[in-house]
């Protein structure tokens, strides 16, 4: 494939590219820091800075499936393909930014549920909310995080009772939706 | 008036976040428990979640700015009559819905709290910490997307607002950019009135300045904006520099100037004002375990008093009242192991604030709570020579005679 007419002006126009570095660079942050506590506002223990990696590499891999053409889409000739192509380059990009901060890391095994389940939230906001799916990650991840400070760390007892296998279905179950269902085009959250 | 109002609402893609932001209030109010006994703490954590509303709220304004920034409404702003004021109504919008959704958390704590009989002052700096420090959110969300005109802006703009507590703290500015978020109860304690005006003022300087920037990137410069901009900038560095010099003692909690009150008779318990929901159960308890305890010939004391500050030295004659607000029971009973600690501090002796823990006084101390939870529970420690020891532990515990203890041990089967 010409790359100059194919493949280059697809990775553009969907933000691959700068995504891709800014997972990169995520990736980076993560590998760093991975022996790296931080401590966030209102919870009395430190928290690895593996979690925020998790957010943060969600939220920059779901951006390439925000809609970008809105209306015109369907008219894309190959758009059929790409809108199967693309959650799975989102799942790529996500474990990309993620992995370096966990493989190899004993003990990151829940951190590694969170991060999984923040990518299932992630594909499955962009099918309802399209340019808003940021928000639901965003939210999704804090909102936890600050939740799982209380006694007996109730998200990580909850994310811990779910097998690795299943958090591993429900990814593919949600990329599959993603696949199907795409972006809203029509929304009143459409980008311009 | 409200017209506007409502249509600028309407605009805002806050509107659509508004559901996930009464969710995010009442996941994050109920996630912990304890705070409804008093007032201070139940309006603190009903506060906790503007960590999590200012960045979503910055993040939702930076999109709506950045959808409006194409050339069209660019140009069509310049010619209206409210000019870029839009992006003003835009953040005061989701700013509205999320202070509303806050306050929606906020009036069911207190409501909680009312219905528990607690007492004290309402925080009235908690509340105007949180107003402004979400304003300054909007305001960050507002200059973010119109200065990074990119789908990134909404997210970058909430993960600024974020980390932006996480970051003060590295540079010794602990509380700058948050509000409320007590975990443990605030009876007798309360925030530095001076830290607590500087980071007010901090977060209404964090406001202004992102608006006049915001001004300076959406509209014509003129000289009253620019200047206005620096100024701000001047102030708000001026007062972290101040902040980071105040002594590190002012930033822990201050002891509060609450009259003392007293709840019950036999026995007495007291402390400052703010904690009179808990002095009425405490009491309560300690009353039935009195009457049982009084069987095995351990006496209680007439009072206990709960500490107003970090450290207390009781009046003469006056045990240490031990509350965990977390484990008072759906009933109203205080923790079991909270009553039997309560009668296992008679006095508070000066040794247990020495150089070398007592202990001798800490195994008697340990013993006798021991044997108290299971002779309230009935579970065990009923045979004479378990009660012939308590009461030798409680008299060593009265007099701060470690010695006079003896060698009884009690350990729960």
């Amino acid at each position: 494939m010409d790359l100059r007419l194919g493949l280059r002006p697809v990775l553009k126009a969907h933000r691959w590219d700068t995504c891709l570095v800014v997972a990169l660079a995520t990736g980076l942050v993560g590998f760093l820091s991975r022996a790296t506590l931080v401590q966030l506002p209102f919870l009395q223990d430190t928290v690895p800075v593996r979690l925020l990696v998790a957010v943060v590499a969600v939220v920059v891999a779901v951006t390439p499936l925000y809609p970008v053409f809105t209306e015109l889409t369907p008219s894309l000739v190959r758009e059929r393909t790409l809108q199967w192509v693309r959650p799975l380059g989102t799942v790529g990009l996500a474990s990309l930014a993620y992995a370096p901060s966990a493989v190899g890391v004993s003990g990151a095994g829940t951190d590694t549920s969170f991060f999984l389940a923040l990518l299932c939230a992630g594909l499955l906001a962009i099918v309802v909310t399209g340019h808003l799916a940021w928000a639901v990650v965003l939210a999704l991840g804090f909102t936890m995080m600050l939740v799982d400070s209380a006694p007996g760390a109730p998200v990580a007892t909850a994310l811990d009772r779910v097998a690795f296998g299943l958090w591993g279905c429900a990814v593919l179950i949600t990329m599959l939706v993603a696949g199907v269902r795409g972006a809203p085009r029509r929304s009143r959250t459409s980008g311009s | 008036m409200t017209l506007p109002v409502r249509l600028w609402i309407r605009r805002s893609s806050a509107l659509l976040a508004f559901p996930a932001m009464l969710v995010i209030v009442f996941l994050v109010l109920f996630s912990r428990s304890g705070w409804s006994w008093e007032r201070s703490q139940a309006v603190s954590w009903a506060t906790a979640c503007t960590i999590l509303l200012g960045p979503l709220a910055a993040g939702l304004v930076a999109f709506d700015v950045w959808r409006r920034q194409t050339s069209t409404m660019r140009e069509l702003a310049a010619s209206t009559r409210r000019g870029t004021a839009g992006i003003f109504a835009l953040a005061l919008a989701a700013w509205l819905l999320a202070v509303l959704a806050w306050l929606s958390g906020l009036g069911v704590a207190l409501a909680m709290a009312s219905s528990n009989g607690a007492a004290g002052p309402i925080p009235w700096w908690t509340i105007v910490q949180g107003l402004l420090v979400m304003l300054a959110c909007v305001c960050i969300g507002a200059l973010t997307g119109a200065t990074l005109r990119s789908v990134a802006a909404a997210p970058v703009a909430a993960v600024v607002c974020y980390l932006l507590p996480i970051g003060a703290n590295v540079f010794g500015l602990q509380g700058l950019m948050t509000a409320g978020g007590a975990t443990a109860p605030l009876i007798g304690i309360t925030q530095d009135r001076t830290i607590a005006v500087v980071l007010v003022l901090a977060a209404a300087l964090v406001a202004a300045l992102a608006w006049a920037m915001v001004r300076r990137s959406t509209a014509p410069t003129d000289a009253f904006v620019s200047v206005g901009a620096a100024v701000l900038g001047v102030a708000l560095v001026g007062s972290l520099v101040y902040l980071n010099t105040l002594s590190p003692v002012l930033r822990t909690m201050q002891p509060s100037a609450s009259a003392e009150v007293c709840v019950g008779s036999s026995p007495e318990v007291c402390g400052p004002g703010e904690g009179a929901a808990l002095y009425a159960v405490a009491a309560e308890d300690l009353q039935s375990a009195g009457q049982l305890l009084s069987e095995d010939g351990v006496p209680l004391r007439d009072r206990y008093d709960y500490p107003r500050g970090d450290i207390m030295i009781p009046p003469g004659g006056a045990g240490m009242l031990s509350l965990s607000p977390s484990e008072v029971t759906d009933d109203g009973h205080l923790a079991p192991w909270d009553v039997a600690l309560t009668i296992a501090t008679p006095s508070v002796c000066a040794a247990y604030y020495g150089d070398t823990p007592p202990n001798d006084l800490l195994d008697a101390q340990g013993s006798l709570a021991t044997w108290i939870v299971d002779r309230l529970s009935g579970e065990g420690g009923d045979s004479p020579a378990d009660a012939d020891g308590a009461q030798r532990a409680m008299e060593a515990l009265q007099t701060c005679d470690g010695g006079a203890a003896g060698s009884w041990t009690y350990v729960s089967d």
